[in-house]
């Protein structure tokens, strides 16, 4: 178990260039690498636009196939992290659109909130912060959303936002600077302190 | 030297330390004059979001069972044996339009129905109404212009059954559209029954 549980470590620490090496050698290899690397964050951005863990499972699977039927996947220069997150968005945003369409009210799985006491007051307090700054998310449009997403908890470069959204990278650094005035005001707004630490 | 707007632009971009060194060096030489700018730049740092802070509500506690489903269905061996598989063609067009049809119109058929008949009835009164058979002219019997003034008496023209109180509307004389004697009444019981 334990040995399982480095390995599985060890293939999430490969970064995009490991795992296209690997792929000179095993295709298997290579895409059980790409699965331990991405399968989480994928599923967790599929999650954040869909909001129903299901079909954020569904999405995911169509993704990694999707991955593996593109023939230039493993290529030196294929840009794999944008393409991921890109395809996930788009599926995502088609079933959303589905949906709306179909005027089906799909209320949100009720947000599962951490059910454990929290007695630690560190703990009280990142809860409460936490609370504020999703709600202040909540309030900002989609676009501004989806994109202090994908550079503050997806963790993409600005290069990476730019390949993913479709847009110049002009546009991703003008973008993130009204996302971040509209996050300030909206939390401003809620009343939120801010310190120095940051929001 | 840049101006107020393309400093404001670039400000978080600096803050991630994702601008060129040229664009680096401008923007600081900017900060150092520009008090508001500076005051701007404070306000953005403080609201840049911890990524701990950011993890989606839903993040936060996945049940199992969606875990479980998530390592099972998203693993190299099942992934690879799908992509194998030919993808499925799209649906032809007949068919996208049906499904299209079948998702978009969430309406009772029977209103469906009401629907279809009010647009084809309209369609064919329009194109009725577009559409005139053109009726050969009349051919010209003569024209009143052409008796003499004072001759003119209708053939049916019975002065014994004129009445005084004879429908004003109607002319005494005047034959019906059947030819017929007209009504004093102005009925049409003498129409063909």
């Amino acid at each position: 178990m334990t040995k399982l549980r480095l390995v599985d470590t060890a293939a999430r620490d490969l970064d995009d260039d490991a795992i296209k090496l690997i792929a000179e050698r095993s295709r298997h290899a290579a895409a059980d690498a790409l699965v331990r690397r991405y399968r989480e964050p994928i599923f967790h951005h599929a999650c954040w636009i869909l909001k129903d863990y299901e079909e954020a499972v569904d999405v995911t699977q169509e993704v990694f196939i999707k991955a593996m039927r593109e023939d230039r996947f493993f290529e030196p220069d294929f840009k794999m992290k944008a393409w991921l997150y890109r395809v996930t968005s788009n599926l995502c945003f088609n079933l959303v659109r589905d949906r709306r369409r179909r005027h089906v009210i799909l209320e949100t799985q009720v947000a599962p909130r951490l059910d454990e006491p929290a007695h630690q007051p560190d703990v009280v307090l990142q809860s409460e912060r936490q609370e504020q700054i999703l709600g202040a998310m909540d309030r900002l449009s989609e676009a501004h959303r989806e994109i202090l997403m994908l550079r503050y908890y997806s963790d993409l470069s600005y290069a990476e936002i730019s390949d993913t959204l479709g847009i110049k990278l002009g546009t991703v650094m003008s973008r993130l600077s009204r996302a971040k005035e509209a996050l300030t005001e909206s939390l401003a707004a809620s009343g939120v302190v801010m310190d120095d630490r940051g929001a | 030297m840049m101006e107020c707007h393309e400093v404001r632009d670039r400000l978080v971009a600096w803050q991630d330390g994702e601008l060129s060194p040229g664009e680096t060096v401008q923007l600081e030489e900017h900060l150092d004059g520009c008090s508001d700018c500076r005051r701007h730049e404070r306000r953005l740092a403080d609201a840049t979001p911890r990524p701990e802070l950011l993890r989606p509500r839903m993040d936060q506690r996945v049940p199992a069972h969606i875990l479980a489903a998530l390592a099972d269905r998203v693993d190299a061996d099942s992934i690879l044996a799908a992509a194998r598989r030919p993808e499925p063609a799209p649906p032809p067009h007949a068919s996208r339009v049906a499904s299209w049809l079948r998702a978009e119109a969430r309406v009772p058929r029977g209103w469906m129905l009401v629907y279809a008949a009010v647009l084809f009835g309209a369609i064919g009164f329009g194109l009725s109404s577009l559409w005139s058979p053109t009726a050969p002219p009349p051919a010209r019997v003569g024209s009143i212009d052409d008796i003499p003034a004072g001759q003119f008496q209708p053939a049916s023209y019975d002065p014994t059954r004129a009445t005084p109180d004879s429908d004003p509307t109607v002319p005494e004389g005047k034959a019906n559209d059947l030819g017929g004697p007209a009504r004093p009444d102005g009925g049409d019981e003498g129409r063909i029954q």
